[in-house]
This record gives C-alpha cells, structure tokens and sequence, in this order.
C-alpha cells in the first residue's frame, strides 16, 4: 500500500458565493509564496495551487492523515480574510480516486460553469507551471496533471462537449459564419458600443472580419472600441450611409425606436446587387425592424434567435457528458494502474541490487582465474543470467501490484524470502 | 456480373446509412468507416460497369438503366472531388441517397441488350452520351446543393435552427457548390446537344428536334443557361439559384423516366 495520498482542498461556483470566492482567490505571485509555504509546513510533499475566477483550489500530496489537512486549512488563511478555508460549507475535500476524477473533470471543462468551456485547460497547465517553477512538484502531481492535460485533449478532441456556441455574442458570430463561409472577405456595422455589442464585435474581430464600422450615441465610446479592435469610427448620424455597404449589422441600443428600419434597407437593396445582409438585432425592445426578414436577399434574428442556438448547444454539450465521463473513467484506471506500480517499485529495486552485489561479490572473489577478455565476456553472462533468474520473480511483484491489496501478501513473502530488509531503499 | 449488379446498390445503401448517421449523431467510431465503404463501393462498380462494357461489348449507355449506373458512378465520382474541396462530410448523406436510388431502379431493371443498333456504334455517338452522362451528373449534385441550400435558408429565415443548421456548410458555400456544378451541367449539356445535332445530320441524313428528350433536354439546357447568366450577369444568388436548380434537374427525370417508358421515338433505341 502507498503510504501517501492525493487531497484537494478547494471550493467553486457551485459551493461558493463570487463573494466567498473573492475571499480565497490569490494571484500567480502569491500562489507562488503559497505554494512554498506550505511545502515549507513539512506536511505535504507536493502542492499544486489553481485559481481562477470560479475556483481556487490546492491538490496537495502527503500522508494518509486527513487531520493534517486543517493544518493546510490554517496555512491557507494567510491570504483569507473571512476564515473561508474552515467553513466546510463551502469548501470540500476529496482525496485519492475521488481527487483525481475532480482533477480530470476541471481540465476537461465538466465541472465548469459554462459547460466544456475551453480556457480552464490552459488555467490548469498555468497553474502546474507555476508549481514547477516553484519546484512544488514531484512524481506523483507530475504524472496527475500530466494525465489530466491528457484528459482534457482528449475530450475536447473525441467528444462534442467544447462544440458550438454557448453566449449571446458568440452564438451571433458562429449565425454570421452560416450565411457567408469567410468573415475575412466581409464588412460589419456595430450600432451600439455598450456590453454585449463590444462582446460581439471582439468575436467578429477574432473571426478576421474585414472591416468593422462602429457607431455609438456617444462617439468617444464607439472612438474607443473602433481604436482597440482596428475598425472605423462613425458619427451617430451618419451610420445609416453605411447600411448598402456592409454585409453584417449588429444593433445593440437601448433605442425605443428601429435604428434599422424597412425604409432604410429597402432603399438601399437595388445597388446591392443581390449580396446577402445579415442583421443581428441583440436588443430589446428590438432595434431592426423584422419585417425585413420577408426579403429574399436580408436575414434578421433577433435575441430570441441566439438564446435558442445557445440552449440547443449547451443541450449539445450535455448529451456529451457520458461520452466524457468513459474517457475519464478510462484515465483514472489507467493512472491508478500507474499508482499501484509505484507501491511494488522499492522491492523490485531491492531485489535487483541485492542479486547485482552478490553477483559483483562473487565475479571480484574469482577474477585471478580469468584474463581481461574472458573477465569481460563472464561479466556479461551473469548480468545477462540474473536477469533471466530475477524476470519471474519481479513479474509477479508487478501483477499482484495490479491486482489489488489481497495480492501484496506476495510482496511481503518476497521481502521475507529474498532477506530485502536492509536493501530497502524507501 | 450479376453479384456485382447486386453488391453495387447495397454498398450505395450502405454508405448512404453510414453517412446519415454521422450526419445525425456526429459518431466519431462512424465518421471513419464513411470514405472506405465509399470508395470501395465505387471501385466495386468500376469493374462492374468494366465487366458490363466487355461482355455486352458496348459501353452502358444504350438503355435507360445503364444510363442510369453511370450517372450514379460519374455522380460518385464528382462528390469525392467535391468532398475533397469542402472537407465536409456532411452534405455525403444526400448525395449517397440519390445514387443509392439511381443504382437500386437501375439494378432492378437492367437487361441484357441481345442486339445493338449498329448506329450506336459511332465514336461521335460515344463522346455524344459521355458528355451528356457528365452533365446529367453535375446537375443532379447541382440541384442537390440548391436542395441543401433550401433546407438551411429557411431553417435561418424561420430560426429553426434544426440539425441542418448544425451540420450543414454555410449558404454561401452551398450555394457556390450549385453554381459551378450548374456551370458543368450547362457545359456538358451544349456539347451533348452540339454533338447530338452533328451526329444525327451523320447517321440520319436530316436534323432532328420533334424528339420528346430532345425538346426536354433544350429546355433544361436554357434553364441552366438562364441559372448561369442570372448568377454572373444580373447577379443572383441563392434562393433563385437553387429553386432554378431543382427545376432544371426535375426536367432530367421527367425525360429519363416518363419519355423512356411513355413514348416511341428514336432516342428508345430498342
């Protein structure tokens, strides 16, 4: 049996106000000073700590010995304002199987809050970094979030739980990418600087949208965001030229009235030649007049619209989760596999010094009967012979490690016969 | 032959199945086996309409439903180029329906032709059908794609948004696909339709228009031409494209079917 075990201490969106979360979360500089603090404690040998804006969380490698985790709760407070480590309300710990499966479910999005969303991954390998820059880590969490970065990949790659858009903003984007195949070769007008039209407009800019026209009733605002995503500026009253140009409208107003209206657009339809337009309307009371969804050439959807692809999406998403949940199932045997060849790794080292020393002892004891050349090819047959003679013995030790603790009679049994106590290296 | 006359429409099926299930589950174990049993299928009919030309000792094309197997061959073989390009295989389900009928109907009336008209013969006669199986096929998949289209306009016009929004490709790319398809169909069906002139001056001393198919063939190819020159001239792009599209090719099966059996004239050649 290994005498360590796997923790993690942490608390989440699902358990914890942003208030509480407020109180625990810690930037990477003290993430850093935590980190060796609680190495520094003597408890724990290995230390990982993740923060982000839904969790903070500390996996932590040390004895079997869960009273020592208040201690790690006290060296946490350091940087805990509200005591929040000790209120086990909201905080939860898990440890060995059921700290790994956490592990793997963070990185591969399904403990988020918006579900498979794909920035937790890299916060994940973040937060591994740092603990190796800090030198925290050691065998054990090195394999872990090794596996876990694995996990992620594959799960992002073999499953759909990442697939479609999931907010008003992007769901307006991946709709524009339905109509015209290459954001790259079109124009879009921004009416409306505030929240969700500036979302909006970073999607379309990371799409590579050609050109982006913003207009806002306050110019400063939409001069500001035109200046940071590389687009144009337009005066308020003036975007309605615009209207026959691009190929996207976006409005996001608080305007009672259209700032899109049927007039404006059909007046502008015949020097269009035919070209489709795509108006988004994320605004209520709605900006565009939806009568104009009746013409061939003009597509209108309005906030209902994306609501419907977000849920019929995250309904995607969900159906994935027990697609995702084999592939973990899959990485927590096949770690646990690696666990457990770590319990039969002392013996199987023993055992083979002990046999080396011997067979060192006895070819040194004879080495006047031999010259250089026959001592050479003699040294090379031993070694070869030992290893035949040791190939049984240390499969065995390997399958009754994987097999489970009823089989670690035979590793004891081993230690026994082959007299391996004082070549234990533990 | 005769085992080939049946795996071929069963490999059609077959792949058509496979690729409507990744087009409604997305299921990866699925996605791989899509393009073997596709390519395979092909490779199967290949020798069998090798095996069919050397035993017959004519090419395929002398009765409706040989006609018929080469237009889902030459079908097949313009999806592969097409999927290649798009590096989709999502709209694969539509296309493999289509030619899983058009190898079913043609295996289940085919024959042998004891006799064939020696006018048939003709090297002209040969490159006359060849362009005009070529074109027939760039229709199908042209109409096909104006199908595609459809679905996925007014899924968005009336926010659906159905699984055709998901797995389709974008209406722009649906409707270039229908266009250059079209433009094939279009430049196959004038050669057809030049060459057939020539070779009936040849083979029947006199030009020869009051033919059923002849007339019907005219009309789809100035439906296609009206497609061609409403999408570069005036401009238009998808919904009429692809409404234009449907009725070009609805024309194709009116001629292959209805005339084939309704009527006597000299394109029924036996």
């Amino acid at each position: 049996m290994n005498a360590f075990d796997i923790y993690v201490l942490g608390l989440n969106h699902k358990t914890a106000s942003v208030e509480q979360r407020e109180c625990v979360a810690v930037t990477p500089p003290e993430i850093g000073q935590l980190l060796q603090f609680i190495k520094s404690s003597g408890h724990w040998t290995e230390v990982v700590g993740l923060s982000t804006c839904n969790r903070t969380e500390w996996y932590v490698v040390g004895p079997k010995n869960p009273a020592l985790l208040n201690c790690l709760r006290s060296l946490l407070n350091i940087h805990d304002r509200a005591d929040t480590w000790h209120n086990p309300e909201i905080t939860y710990v898990m440890k060995h199987t059921d700290a790994v499966k956490h592990l793997f479910q963070v990185a591969s999005g399904l403990d988020s809050q918006i579900l498979g969303e794909p920035q937790i991954l890299g916060q994940v390998k973040d937060a591994f970094t740092l603990a190796t820059e800090a030198n925290t880590t050691g065998t054990i969490l090195n394999n872990l979030f090794q596996s876990a970065f694995h996990v992620g990949k594959r799960v992002r790659s073999e499953t759909e739980l990442g697939a479609g858009a999931v907010s008003v903003s992007s769901a307006a984007v991946e709709l524009a990418n339905k109509i015209f195949s290459d954001l790259s070769k079109r124009s879009a007008l921004l009416i409306g600087a505030g929240e969700t039209g500036e979302l909006t407009a970073r999607h379309l800019k990371s799409r590579d949208i050609n050109t982006l026209y913003i207009t806002n009733r306050t110019f400063d605002k939409a001069e500001a965001l035109a200046e940071e995503l590389d687009g144009y500026a337009l005066p308020y009253d003036n975007y309605a030229q615009k209207i026959g140009d691009v190929d996207i409208i976006i409005s996001a107003t608080n305007s009672p009235e259209f700032t899109v209206t049927a007039d404006a657009v059909k007046k502008v339809l015949p020097n269009r030649h035919h070209r489709p337009l795509f108006l988004i309307d994320i605004a209520v009371p709605r900006d565009i007049d939806p009568q104009l969804n009746k013409l061939d050439n003009v597509f209108v959807n309005d906030i209902d619209d994306l609501n419907t692809i977000v849920n019929k999406n995250l309904d995607l998403r969900r159906d994935e989760i027990p697609v995702a949940e084999g592939i973990i199932e899959e990485e927590i045997d096949s770690f646990a596999d690696w666990l457990k060849s770590l319990e039969v790794k002392p013996i199987i080292a023993s055992l083979h010094r002990k046999f080396e020393e011997l067979r060192r002892a006895e070819l040194e004891k004879n080495r006047k009967y031999f010259s250089e050349e026959e001592w050479e090819d003699l040294d090379k047959f031993t070694s070869s012979l030992m290893k035949k003679f040791l190939h049984t013995p240390m499969m065995q030790l390997r399958a009754a490690a994987q097999n489970g603790n009823g089989q670690m009679k035979r590793v004891e049994a081993a230690y026994e016969l082959f007299d391996l106590r004082n070549y234990n290296d533990q | 032959m005769d085992v080939l006359n049946i795996i071929v429409p069963i490999g059609y099926i077959a792949a058509a199945v496979l690729y409507a299930i990744h087009f409604f589950s997305d299921e990866l174990n699925v996605e791989r086996w899509l393009t073997p049993v596709f390519i395979g299928t092909l490779l199967v009919h290949a020798a069998y309409l090798t095996l069919r030309t050397v035993s017959t000792a004519h090419f395929p094309t002398a009765s409706p439903p040989e006609v018929l197997t080469v237009i889902a061959f030459a079908m097949g073989l313009i999806y592969l180029w097409i999927e290649s390009i798009l590096a989709v295989k999502t709209t694969g389900m539509f296309v493999l329906a289509l030619m899983a009928l058009f190898q079913s109907w043609s295996s289940l009336t085919i024959s042998d032709i004891a006799e064939i008209n020696p006018i048939l013969q003709s090297p002209l006669f040969g490159v006359h059908t060849g362009a005009a199986i070529l074109g027939y096929s760039s229709i199908a998949i042209s109409a096909l794609y104006g199908l595609l289209y459809l679905l996925l306009f007014y899924d968005i016009k009336g926010s659906r948004f159905s699984v055709f929004y998901n797995q389709l490709p974008s209406l722009e790319v649906l409707d270039t696909m229908n266009t250059k398809a079209a433009s094939a169909g279009f430049t196959f069906l004038t050669i057809t339709i030049i060459l057939g002139s020539i070779w009936t001056r040849i083979a029947f001393d006199k030009f020869i228009v009051l033919d059923a198919k002849i007339l019907i063939a005219l009309i789809t190819w100035a439906i296609f031409g009206l497609v061609i020159f409403s999408k570069r001239i005036l401009g238009w792009s998808g919904k009429r494209i692809a409404y234009f599209s449907l009725t070009g090719f609805a024309s194709i099966m009116i001629s292959l079917s209805v005339v084939n059996y309704f009527f006597t004239s000299f394109h029924r050649f036996h």
